[in-house]
């Protein structure tokens, strides 16, 4: 069995990814436990335009197919598949906001530019997994990819970070 | 412990995600009963209302028990976008005239002056047979026979004056090892291999240079202008298959692929991401390492003249997330490119379409055919042919995209470019034009300038929007339309238009209006 380290011990999986016992029963536990997430990930991948419209398909759809997705070994990255193909690509080579635009005035200003110039997928894992304090088995099963892919691009993206902003390993 | 930067990306994030979810409105409590949350639904579909519609079936790979349902937008000029529209007709319109709809893996197609030549090199082991097809009526008409027999993976490119299809396998020696098909005089040509490579070297993955084409296994170059061979020396790689191998300009690349060994493509430990660039100035081979890409058992790759754009091909899915795709210039290095949708894209096909790249495929049936648009931000779904297509040929002309081939089989499909997606022609050329005189006719001349766009082959004048003449970049002189009169007294306007080698417009001048003296 193996347990998750930062979800609350909602629910426990099996190593071979089978839902365990302990599961949200109700889609607004499961939204609850996993949006945050979702809007992380959006967020990071796409910016907040193209976010919050992947966060609403995919909670349209886990709201349609409740049933279903209460049944998913994987909803959350079930549901961030659908966000992701239901959600538009902008035409945008700016697309995070600057902090101050979210209001915090005293974090390195270029934090969002970094963030921008690294792959999707590099800058989803650090999102869960710096950001938010995932673990790699929780983004890999979000994204879809494996532990070990995870781990690969967190390495990657925080050493273009700490490259690009002259940060140096403490 | 955490460093500062990562209590900043902490803080940066969390502060994302909160405007993320307030920005994604909850669920009204009226549609959490028993039924589908209609408000919900209706929300959705505003949504997309609001944003217009891209074309996208997406599925999600893996568990068939829980695929992600297809998402089909499609674009459309009015305001009444839902988020599954009913299916359209697909533009493509399939070729006719000669029969080619036998299933073939990985046929050829390239782009000739005037017509798409379609060889089905292998035929399940009887001759070759081939066709050329003339894109704007999607007619094919037969031509003859090659004098080589039937054969797997030839290496067949278009040298600006003939065909050539060169070695491939058909479990013995191949001999003639090649031919050479002249279009305007619909006849071949045998080609001798070098004299130095015993006959039983299997000649795979050529790429034509612009002078000859190089087969950087066998370390062998064909010039079909002295229809002599050289060598060169040996890539500085391990041996490989399923590499993708193409030519910048006069350079080739070679990289990626997997070990030589049975099933590679099941072991991920077998596939490579090393390469290496073969430099015709120098002769010489330089590593290239350190991509953004990860290794994939198949890789392909396709060139604008100056870059590369390299995709990886995976079998099963995006290869746990692994990046697909990059560019890589001779002068810069690597940069990163936004990645298709995570599905497995094996057997399917890439092709460079001006500044754009277009791939094609994929493996699972789907049928999904994207764009990748000069300094777009992601891939974007341009429709795809009647017929779904897996390791099928495909190839751009004078405005059009050809299909031929596939597992499957079916006819050849041509599609105008300008239904798949919109092209913005720049009149970014500036072409001084000069009216001439010569016994007593008058014609045009122009010279050619520096600045032309990259990747431009041809120069072509047009006469009130007709095509009057066609000039090779490659001399660098300029053109004229010396021989196609001018009525004198009269006044025309004129255009120039720069291409590529399929003849596709990259820029053009703005019209002027003349007086013909």
């Amino acid at each position: 069995m193996v347990r998750s380290q930062n979800d609350g011990a909602s629910y426990d999986r099996s190593s071979t990814g089978s839902v365990g016992v302990v599961g949200p029963t109700t889609i607004d536990e499961l939204l609850a436990e996993i949006q945050p997430r979702l809007a992380a990930a959006f967020g990071a991948a796409y910016g907040v335009q193209r976010g919050e419209e992947a966060l609403a398909e995919a909670v349209a759809y886990a709201w349609e197919h409740r049933d279903r997705i209460l049944a998913m070994d994987s909803p959350a990255g079930y549901l961030y598949r659908v966000g992701q193909s239901r959600s538009r690509p902008r035409p945008s080579h700016r697309f995070l906001p600057a902090p101050t635009e979210l209001g915090i005035d005293d974090i390195e200003p270029g934090l969002a530019p970094a963030l921008e110039e690294l792959t999707e997928r590099q800058r989803t894992c650090v999102a869960l997994v710096v950001g938010l304090h995932h673990s790699h088995q929780e983004a890999a099963d979000l994204l879809g990819i494996s532990k070990s892919s995870v781990q690969q691009h967190v390495e990657r993206a925080m050493d273009h970070l700490r490259e690009r902003l002259g940060v140096h390993r403490a | 412990m955490p460093d500062a930067l990562e209590r900043d990306i902490e803080r940066y994030v969390t502060a994302l995600a909160t405007r993320v979810e307030a920005g994604s409105p909850p669920m009204p409590e009226g549609s959490r009963g028993a039924d589908p949350p209609r408000g919900r639904l209706l929300m959705a579909a505003a949504l997309v209302l609001l944003v217009g519609a891209a074309v996208a079936v997406l599925t999600w790979p893996g568990d068939e028990r829980e695929r992600t349902p297809a998402v089909v937008e499609r674009p459309t000029t009015t305001t009444e976008a839902s988020p599954v529209p009913p299916e359209e007709p697909s533009p493509w319109v399939p070729v006719t005239g000669v029969d080619l709809g036998m299933p073939e893996n990985d046929p050829h197609v390239v782009w000739t002056l005037m017509d798409f030549f379609v060889l089905h090199a292998e035929n399940r082991g009887a001759g070759p047979v081939g066709a050329l097809v003339r894109p704007q009526t999607a007619e094919a008409r037969p031509i003859a026979a090659p004098p080589i027999g039937w054969r797997d993976g030839p290496t067949v490119v278009w040298t600006g004056r003939e065909v050539l299809v060169i070695g491939g396998s058909s479990g013995e020696e191949v001999e003639p090892l090649g031919a050479a098909y002249d279009p305007m005089a619909d006849t071949w040509r045998e080609i001798a291999g070098p004299v130095d490579v015993a006959a039983s070297v299997v000649f795979r993955d050529g790429v034509w240079t612009g002078t000859e084409v190089v087969f950087w296994q066998v370390g062998r170059a064909y010039d079909p202008t002295a229809d002599r061979w050289r060598s060169f020396p040996a890539a500085p790689l391990s041996e490989r298959t399923g590499a993708a191998v193409v030519a910048i300009g006069a350079d080739v690349l070679v990289w990626g692929g997997c070990e030589p060994v049975v099933d590679c493509y099941l072991d991920p430990e077998t596939w490579l991401a090393d390469g290496a660039l073969y430099s015709a100035s120098s002769g010489e081979w330089t590593p290239v390492e350190d991509g953004p890409l990860d290794g994939a058992p198949f890789a392909t790759a396709v060139s604008d003249g100056e870059t590369a754009t390299v995709v990886a091909l995976h079998l099963d899915s995006d290869g746990d997330g692994a990046d697909a795709t990059a560019r890589f210039s001779p002068t810069d290095g690597w940069a990163d490119l936004p990645d298709p949708a995570a599905i497995p894209w094996f057997g399917s096909s890439v092709t460079q379409v001006g500044d754009a790249v277009v791939l094609a495929g994929p493996a699972d049936g789907t049928s999904q055919w994207l764009v990748l648009r000069s300094g777009a931000d992601a891939w974007e779904q341009i429709p795809a042919p009647r017929t779904p297509r897996r390791f099928h040929a495909l190839a751009d002309g004078q405005g059009h995209l050809l299909v031929a081939g596939g597992e499957a089989g079916g006819p050849p499909e041509v599609l105008p470019i300008e239904q798949a997606w919109t092209r913005e022609l720049p009149e970014s050329l500036d072409i001084p034009l000069a009216v001439q005189v010569s016994d007593g006719a008058p014609y045009l001349t122009f010279t050619q300038p520096d600045d032309l766009p990259s990747g431009t082959a041809y120069l072509s004048i047009y006469l009130d929007d007709r095509l009057r003449a066609r000039s090779s970049a490659s001399s660098g002189v300029g053109g004229s339309t010396r021989g196609s009169s001018l009525p004198p007294g009269t006044t025309v306007t004129v255009h120039l238009v720069a291409e590529d080698v399929d003849m596709l417009p990259l820029a053009q001048t703005a019209a002027v209006t003349l007086e013909v003296p």
